[in-house]
């Protein structure tokens, strides 16, 4: 998959261009919106992925003019975190998503594929990981026949270590995730929420799932 | 308790009161002057009328026995006199004079105003060579004409006083009305609608300059206003950006490098403070949103509040366990508001996040959501160290914290935030009570989503 990173910040398109590139895109970086409209115009790509904030508010225009092209390549949006009118503009403008700094390359990552997957026209509802089984429209969470009841908290942390597999999701990831801005959770808080995670999860079945991945985060796959 | 009477009705009274008072002062002047006169007039008869008495009696020593009453007194039945010996001897008089009148004519010479139950004489004694002349002039016309003006007036004073007050009222009503309309349309403007102007009356006097100055500061306001949303979105770019890479890079160095585990934790503990430092920044930035009233919830949904605060309940029932905490929850369902959910959960999980904090191990915290008197009301109540009465005003002050040295959790911005969330919804948060030692009670209160007054805004910040 070929991605183009439309970001002038040289550091978080380098950041993101690292990030892509381990989950095993390809990724090219363009640092303003000439050079990215010539790139666009001479190669294919799967997925932009495109800071509106750049200079001269030329993100959106450039939204706006590559839709106006005919051009309907996935976009992904980066954008300020609290800005709505910034997001819905955008998304009227034709972009797929958006997702807002600052920004964990998880989340970028699960967002990108959310899109493509879309795009592609295969809906993803279900996530699963060895006998574990995830409906996320229905919210039913099962271990082989089991059913296991979560609370929303409960369910968004298991979506947030699910949706990108094999991706260690860091404390600070799963925070902003999960809580968001409502509190100052601090590292103790998400271990303790994990902790409930494993007892309802993980301590009456097997293989256990999450796993602790030391200095990193957390992740969730089967133990070898 | 005070009376405090409008503008109008006070100069309406003023303006009755100081016309009715120039015309008592005019009016008893005019009185005051007529009697003098018409006592003046009197007095000048009694003298005409003295000498011709004296004249008919230096003439003829008996005139009564030959000229008639009507001789002597030339027919005027207001006029009576009466002549007295020089022993004092009543001689003659045409009508019997009161011994009263007499007695103070004689007193003295001048001339004397006597009045008796029967009636007021104007009176004067003069000598007529053996003989004394004593003219009483009847003073009853003089009272009457008086009384008659007098009444006149009396009757006159209030129907003015009315009169004069009502087209007070009138014209202060017509001096005022540009005042009410500057008032009202200065009312009107509120932060949604910073960009207008009250309404200049086309003449330039005080009013017209008092519209003129409102109208200048109403500018610097929304200039301010509008620089204070520019900082906001401005700043937020540019704060984000660093925290983005500094987060992105810490997290690479800890999912590649094999690190110590010293140095692992201080990896970590510098994510802490990435995070801190981004919560703080994405805090800050929605607070001078709401205070730019720019923010405005984005939209105009209709917001399930039981559903909310029950999840919320849920949510915060890991934060109270971590903290060994019972949290308990009573939520009439169906209680709904309009706003933004987001903003209204946070706005929630801060006061429960607060509530579980700032308590004691098997403390409690009880949640209460319910309609009272056509208000949503959420009750906060935990057991805990609580605020001291002289740290009470200043809770929602930014960046206030009851406790500083308690833990660095928390920045200060919580409760601040969470009050502009409340108010940007119509309702407000406030300290109920804080007993230290013993509870705490926080209480919002929303109006319900039935009401028409909803104060929100779309994102574009413009007219509801």
């Amino acid at each position: 998959m070929r991605v183009l990173v439309i970001e002038d910040e040289k550091k978080v398109a380098a950041l993101v261009q690292t990030g892509l590139e381990e989950h095993g895109f390809q990724v090219e970086t363009c640092h303003d919106g000439e050079r990215a409209w010539n790139r666009i115009n001479t190669t294919a790509f799967d997925a932009l992925i495109l800071d509106v904030m750049l200079p001269g508010r030329d993100g959106l225009s450039f939204l706006r003019k590559l839709r106006a092209t005919g051009n309907t390549v996935p976009v992904l949006m980066l954008t300020a975190r609290s800005d709505v009118r910034e997001r819905i503009e955008g998304l009227n403008l034709g972009a797929d998503d958006y997702v807002g700094k600052p920004f964990f390359i998880g989340e970028l990552l699960a967002r990108l594929r959310a899109v493509l997957r879309r795009r592609s026209g295969v809906g993803l509802t279900v996530l699963s990981c060895a006998d574990l089984v995830v409906n996320l429209a229905t919210r039913e969470v099962r271990r082989g026949t089991t059913r296991i009841d979560l609370t929303r908290q409960e369910f968004a942390l298991l979506e947030c270590l699910l949706r990108i597999p094999a991706h260690v999701v860091s404390w600070a990831e799963i925070a902003q995730q999960v809580w968001n801005h409502q509190f100052d959770p601090g590292t103790n808080f998400v271990d303790a929420a994990i902790q409930r995670l494993r007892r309802k999860l993980d301590d009456p079945f097997s293989p256990r799932l999450i796993q602790t991945v030391r200095g990193v985060g957390y992740a969730l796959q089967a133990e070898a | 308790m005070k009376l405090v009477l409008p503008i109008r009705v006070k100069l309406a009274l003023a303006s009755a009161g100081l016309s009715c008072a120039a015309v008592v002062c005019f009016a008893a002047g005019t009185l005051l002057n007529l009697y003098e006169d018409q006592i003046e007039a009197a007095d000048e008869e009694i003298v005409a009328e003295a000498r011709h008495v004296a004249q008919l009696y230096a003439v003829n020593p008996h005139p009564e026995d030959s000229l008639t009453r009507m001789e002597i007194t030339a027919a005027k039945t207001w006029i009576t006199f009466a002549v007295f010996d020089a022993d004092g001897v009543f001689h003659k008089s045409d009508i019997t004079l009161p011994d009263a009148v007499v007695e103070a004519a004689n007193a003295q010479r001048e001339p004397r105003t006597v009045r008796i139950p029967g009636g007021a004489w104007r009176v004067q004694a003069f000598t007529a060579g053996t003989r004394t002349v004593v003219v009483a002039h009847h003073l009853d016309e003089v009272d009457d004409i008086i009384h008659d003006l007098l009444s006149a007036y009396l009757i006159s004073l209030p129907v003015f006083g009315v009169v004069i007050g009502w087209g007070g009222w009138m014209l202060a009503g017509r001096a005022l009305a540009p005042v009410r309309a500057v008032t009202a349309a200065a009312a009107a403007i509120n932060r949604q609608r910073i960009d207008r102007r009250v309404p200049t009356p086309p003449v330039d006097d005080e009013i017209g300059r008092l519209a003129d100055v409102i109208n200048a500061m109403l500018g610097r306001l929304e200039n301010s206003l509008r620089q204070a949303e520019r900082f906001a979105g401005d700043a937020s770019h540019e704060l984000r950006t660093p925290l983005t890479i500094m987060s992105g890079e810490i997290d690479a160095v800890l999912r590649r490098a094999h690190l110590e585990r010293e140095d692992e934790d201080r990896l970590i503990s510098v994510q802490e403070e990435i995070e801190r430092l981004s919560r703080i920044t994405e805090n800050l930035l929605l607070l001078a949103r709401l205070d730019a009233g720019a923010q405005g919830p984005a939209s105009l949904a209709r917001v399930d509040l039981s559903s909310l605060v029950s999840e919320a309940c849920e949510d915060a029932q890991l934060l109270a366990s971590t903290r060994r905490v019972t949290l308990d929850a009573i939520i009439a369902p169906g209680l709904s508001v309009r706003g933004n959910p987001d903003l209204l959960r946070r706005l929630v999980l801060n006061l429960l996040d607060n509530a579980t904090k700032f308590n004691v191990a098997e403390g409690r915290v009880s949640c209460l959501l319910e309609e009272r008197e056509r208000q949503i009301v959420l009750k906060l109540t935990n057991t805990g160290p609580g605020i001291a009465r002289d740290l009470q005003p200043h809770v929602f002050e930014r960046f206030f914290r009851v406790d500083p040295a308690r833990g660095r959790s928390g920045h200060g911005l919580g409760l601040a935030l969470s009050r502009e969330i409340a108010r940007a919804h119509g309702g407000d948060l406030t300290l109920e009570r804080s007993v230290p030692g013993a509870t705490t009670v926080f209480q919002v209160v929303l109006p319900p989503s039935g009401t028409p007054k909803a104060p929100v805004t779309t994102g574009a910040g413009r007219p509801t």
